[in-house]
């Protein structure tokens, strides 16, 4: 199967964590990536994302390439665990979420190990995980900062 | 005026899904779907594409108990085979919709309903407006939909005047046309349900009955129905 780890856009500071909003510019860099990732091919048959407010704008912004069901879990908002690994049946999923628990599930996926900060996610940034989603069995094909977005919108 | 806020209903599917988690009880089932149904035209009426597929997700996973529970209040086949057959059914739907209560799914959407913003009024507005024309839309459809396609249409037209009363109450709109709508087309809902219900009865082989007060209903039903158009 194809997964894409999915950043959060940059979003407003607040003092509710849950429900802090992706900032108008996080926003706008994130509907570049989108265009992008519309141009490389990228589809999604189900896209997951965490109950976080930046994560479901984020994944909002995602609509336009996604040709079935989105679905909300606190799975993403916590530390990778097999319930989440579970939930990934598809032929093209993407997982909306955060740091550092992305780039731990990033690692665990490629290199068996629950490892964050092994892989930089930067806000806005997907990488594309191809292979069956259980510990140790995807490899890493791209993963693209959301400054490449910028960089080919300018060119 | 203030923007409506979803925060009361989100209150009240908490607690709805709280109650249904500790019972089953066919009001508390009936209120989360309620509930869930209110809070996807609000999303809608925000033009939040993600959420409403959680909600409409939990409505359905607890579609079959609604479904028998109501046919079994009313009481149809009371003490026969059928009304037994239901019984049995209802005891395997409750271990279905208790496991799809169980899931995180139910407190992530909980949890990301809570930071929705309040609807700016005049987007929500057109929304509702669109809404509306699905009803008259709707309408269209019944009066040319062929004698075996009545019920299907009867139920569209029923789901499409629950949107848009919902849309009309969340901005304080006179809702009682779209109310009315929906009042007089249900019980083609729960003649569809108890449809479904018979054939699956059947399916395993039982007898004939109760197709026979399925078509004693229908016929009692579907000409008041469609003669009663606005």
């Amino acid at each position: 199967m194809n997964l894409y780890l999915v950043r959060h856009a940059p979003a407003e500071d607040g003092p509710d964590d849950d429900a802090r909003p992706l900032s108008k510019k996080g926003a706008a860099r994130f509907s570049r990536q989108v265009a992008l990732l519309a141009r490389l091919g990228v589809s999604f048959d189900r896209v997951l994302h965490s109950p976080k407010k930046r994560a479901v704008d984020t994944a909002a912004l995602l609509e336009r390439l996604c040709e079935g069901d989105f679905e909300v879990t606190p799975l993403l908002a916590t530390a990778p665990q097999e319930a989440l690994l579970d939930a990934c049946a598809g032929g093209s999923v993407a997982l909306v979420g955060h740091e550092p628990h992305l780039s731990a599930l990033l690692a665990w996926l490629v290199m068996g190990e629950k490892a964050a900060g092994r892989v930089e996610l930067k806000k806005g940034a997907v990488a594309h995980l191809e292979g069956r989603p259980r510990p140790g069995e995807m490899r890493l094909r791209w993963l693209l900062p959301a400054r490449v977005a910028r960089r080919v919108e300018r060119a | 005026m203030a923007r409506p806020s979803l925060t009361p209903m989100l209150e009240h599917l908490r607690a709805s899904v709280e109650a249904a988690r500790a019972t089953l009880a066919p009001e508390a089932v009936h209120q989360v779907r309620v509930a869930s149904r209110r809070l996807r035209v609000f999303l809608t009426l925000a033009q939040v594409p993600v959420l409403r597929g959680d909600l409409r997700w939990l409505a359905r996973a607890l579609s079959r108990v609604r479904d028998l529970d109501v046919v079994l209040e009313a009481g149809v086949d009371a003490s026969g085979p059928f009304s037994r057959w239901l019984r049995r059914q209802r005891v395997a739907a409750h271990r279905e919709a208790a496991r799809a209560l169980a899931q995180p799914r139910v407190d992530g959407v909980l949890r990301a309903l809570s930071t929705v913003a309040p609807l700016a009024r005049r987007r929500a507005l057109e929304q509702s407006q669109t809404l509306d024309g699905a009803v008259d839309e709707a309408w269209r459809g019944l009066r040319a939909a062929a004698p075996a396609t009545v019920l299907e249409a009867l139920h569209r037209l029923r789901r499409c005047a629950r949107s848009a009363r919902y849309a009309r109450e969340w901005l304080g709109r006179d809702a009682s046309a779209p109310r009315w709508v929906q009042e007089v087309a249900g019980p083609a809902c729960d003649v569809i349900a108890l449809s479904r219900l018979v054939r699956e009865f059947e399916g395993e082989g039982a007898g004939r009955d109760s197709a026979r007060l399925l078509a004693v209903v229908r016929a009692r039903l579907l000409p008041h129905i469609v003669e009663r158009g606005p």
